[in-house]
């Protein structure tokens, strides 16, 4: 009896000491961000598609060559910041391309660990496809906590499935090219050439003349104000 | 063999895969795995680190509190024998879930540990019954 008493008394404070520990780890979990589980739906698509569509592009370049600004766009797919400017400031800034008044060529750089790789070489395939932009975008919708191991083919798959006009299967096969890998060897090269330290960095000017490193903003007014004084 | 020589044994094995999980997990390497297992996905996953301390530290541990129990046979240490397996078989249950349900990959040797904690928890249980 006093044995059964003495086991009950030790399963009962190990279960209030686990209880605890899943209190605690549930709770730390749910600050971090996840990426959508499979099989749960992706977020953003619809908004993607409504920002992007109709406005021209042609590989890491969106909106037309006679844009009279150019801005130049340093970023990591799994950076948070840049899913954040991505989110927050983009949406205003697309105005400006869709009305013909400024270009923004996108550099994804391989920055912050292998994961960065991974999706990067997905997305120089999906450059070729002239749909960067919306990949992009549907991505930083989904980030997760970087270098996780959430950025799996199948993740890379999902979004690039729902990137209308994408032939996904095709960007995954082609990953791994030449030409997909340019992208972010040129992305590399020029960020290095500019001493870039973080992302997302930015240069802007005139379009064909002198490009100017432009100070991070996650306030739109205060990123178009900047702009301006840079295209001046 | 005695439930306490079994237990020596089975902790032994626990805390040698908790200490290789440990230096694989600071050391940011992917632990050997199989092929039906994605330990990198996991060791990555936000589940691999409680309150900031690496899971696997953790079990290092629990296997290192329970060898030292054992290492003397007593009313009390059988006491403190069961309490770390249980607490240690419950844990690896919760993970065991988030490898499944939340991760959607499994690591080979944490299911081996959690395999080992239960046995563990089902052997001191009994041992303190038999007292």
């Amino acid at each position: 009896v006093s044995a059964r008493r003495d086991l009950a008394g030790v399963a009962a404070l190990a279960a209030v000491v686990v209880a605890g520990m899943i209190a605690v780890g549930e709770a730390t979990v749910k600050e971090v961000p996840q990426a959508p589980r499979a099989g749960s739906a992706l977020a953003g698509v619809a908004e993607v598609r409504a920002q992007l569509d109709g406005i021209p592009q042609d590989g890491a370049a969106l909106g037309g060559p006679g844009a009279p600004v150019t801005l130049v766009e340093f970023l990591d797919l799994q950076c948070p910041f840049c899913a954040q400017w991505d989110l927050k400031v983009l949406p205003s800034v697309l105005e400006r391309v869709r009305r013909g008044r400024l270009r923004i060529v996108m550099r994804p750089l391989h920055f912050l660990g292998p994961d960065s790789g991974k999706a990067v070489s997905v997305a120089g395939a999906v450059a070729a496809q002239d749909r960067l932009w919306q990949f992009v975008d549907i991505f930083f919708h989904n980030q997760g906590e970087e270098n996780s191991g959430y950025v799996t083919d199948a993740f890379l798959r999902r979004v690039a499935a729902a990137v209308p006009g994408l032939d996904a299967g095709r960007a995954l096969a082609e990953s791994g090219s030449p030409a997909a890998q340019k992208l972010t060897e040129d992305a590399n090269e020029e960020a290095k050439r500019v001493r870039l330290e973080s992302t997302p960095s930015f240069l802007a000017g005139r379009t064909g003349g002198k490009l100017h490193s432009l100070a991070v903003s996650y306030d739109p007014d205060e990123f178009l104000a900047a702009l301006d004084k840079a295209a001046r | 063999m005695t439930a306490r020589g079994s237990m020596l044994v089975l902790a032994g094995i626990g805390l040698v895969i908790s200490v290789y999980l440990t230096s694989t997990h600071y050391a940011d390497v992917a632990p050997v795995c199989t092929g039906l297992s994605d330990c990198l996905r996991v060791q990555r996953s936000v589940y691999a680190e409680w309150v900031g301390i690496p899971v696997a530290l953790i079990g290092v541990i629990g296997y290192a509190g329970i060898l030292a129990a054992l290492a003397r046979d007593g009313a009390v240490r059988r006491l403190i024998v069961a309490f770390f397996a249980l607490v240690g078989a419950g844990f690896s249950g919760y993970l065991t879930w988030a490898e499944a349900a939340q991760i959607d990959a499994f690591c080979q040797w944490c299911l081996v540990s959690a395999g080992i904690m239960v046995a563990l928890a089902v052997l001191s249980s009994l041992r303190v019954l038999r007292s």
